[in-house]
């Protein structure tokens, strides 16, 4: 079985090749990432912040405390049935509506001395 | 034909009488209003008379001072009528209110001809005189009213009274016979009872002396020393109607 060679021919393939090896191809990668160090490290704290906080959140919600509740008893019933009223009801609102407070009807002021005199006024 | 106009106008005067016909109460509020209407105006008009005393000042002073003896006397006169429509309405025979109702009436009739009798009233001289005659003599008319308030509550009580009474007889003959012995000691404890708070409201009721009525009018205890007999009784009935009602609860009324 003969083994197939290929072999790079393209003069700007090989200088792309070239650059890869000598590294120079990273170069301006290299001087982005220097000069801008400070943004993509705070950028790169900040969104494995935001994940080690989704993941907590996960899993507290995983592990919630449980919640005891009162066992159900079911809705009250009132225990009132008909009670049993008395046919003379009446007299008693009757008596309990009574006023005693006198006099009742008020009496009015009146003026008995109505004259021209000047001593009446 | 013409018996059938009559009593065709008959049907129509029964229809409207209700509302024509004012009853004691709105009656004595509508007089004691003008009262009040002519009073206010008589004072200012008697002080201008006062202040300047010109023939036009004494005719205007004059005729409110008329007019507003006109009002108060029927004024006066629909608060008796008022205080005996009150008695009345409670439909009680009872004696020692008797000689208080004639009173408010007779006093109704004195305020009533003082009213019309006013009105011939013309000169200043004529309303100082007319003035002093009624000062005379209204003392013992007005003192009546005051009477007349006690025995409109006394009335209530009475009432209550028979009402009372009138349970009772019809609740005994409903018991379950034979009746327990403990039932009939209650039952005879509340008849014991009525006759107690009925010697009460007679002792309140002939204690209404109406032969000294302007001096025991004007004495200060005159309404307090009753509001006290009124309260006891009041408390003596609402506990007998308590117990009246407690038997017929347990022995009367089906039980559930």
């Amino acid at each position: 079985m003969s083994n197939p060679k290929f072999e790079i021919t393209n003069p700007e393939a090989i200088k792309l090749l070239n650059d890869i090896k000598s590294g120079a191809a990273f170069a301006p990668v290299k001087a982005w990432l220097v000069r801008y160090k400070w943004f993509w490290i705070s950028g790169l704290m900040v969104i494995v912040l935001l994940i080690f906080l989704s993941i907590g959140k996960a899993i507290s919600r995983n592990r919630r405390p449980p919640v005891f509740l009162p066992p159900d008893i079911g809705t009250p019933v009132p225990t009132t049935g008909k009670t049993v009223k008395s046919d003379y009801e009446w007299i008693r609102q009757n008596i309990q509506n009574f006023s005693t407070d006198l006099p009742d009807p008020v009496i009015p002021p009146f003026d008995n001395s109505i004259d021209l005199e000047s001593v009446n006024i | 034909m013409r018996f059938l106009y009559v009593i065709c106008l008959s049907f129509i005067v029964l229809f409207f009488a209700p509302s024509v016909l004012a009853d004691a109460k709105s009656d004595y509020d509508y007089q004691y209003g003008q009262y009040r209407t002519g009073y206010s105006e008589f004072v200012v008009l008697k002080q201008d008379y006062l202040n300047t005393p010109s023939l036009d000042n004494q005719q205007k002073a004059m005729l409110s001072a008329k007019q507003t003896i006109l009002a108060r006397d029927l004024a006066k006169a629909s608060l008796h009528w008022y205080l005996m429509d009150l008695i009345a309405g409670y439909q009680v025979d009872y004696g020692p209110i008797k000689p208080i109702t004639t009173s408010l009436n007779i006093a109704r009739e004195y305020f009533l001809a003082q009213a019309q009798k006013s009105q011939s009233v013309i000169t200043q001289e004529d309303l100082k005189k007319f003035t002093q005659n009624y000062q005379s003599t209204v003392q013992g008319n007005d003192s009546i009213i005051k009477f007349g308030i006690v025995a409109n509550k006394i009335t209530a009580l009475v009432r209550i009274q028979r009402d009372s009474k009138t349970a009772l007889d019809s609740i005994i003959p409903k018991l379950p016979t034979p009746i327990p012995a403990s039932l009939t000691a209650r039952i005879q404890e509340l008849k014991d009872s009525a006759q107690i708070i009925d010697g009460k409201i007679d002792l309140l009721a002939n204690n209404l002396n109406l032969a000294d009525a302007v001096a025991e009018s004007v004495t200060e205890i005159f309404f307090t020393a009753r509001v006290e007999k009124l309260v006891e009784i009041r408390e003596l009935q609402l506990d007998w109607i308590n117990r009246l009602i407690d038997i017929d609860i347990n022995y009367v009324q089906p039980q559930i």
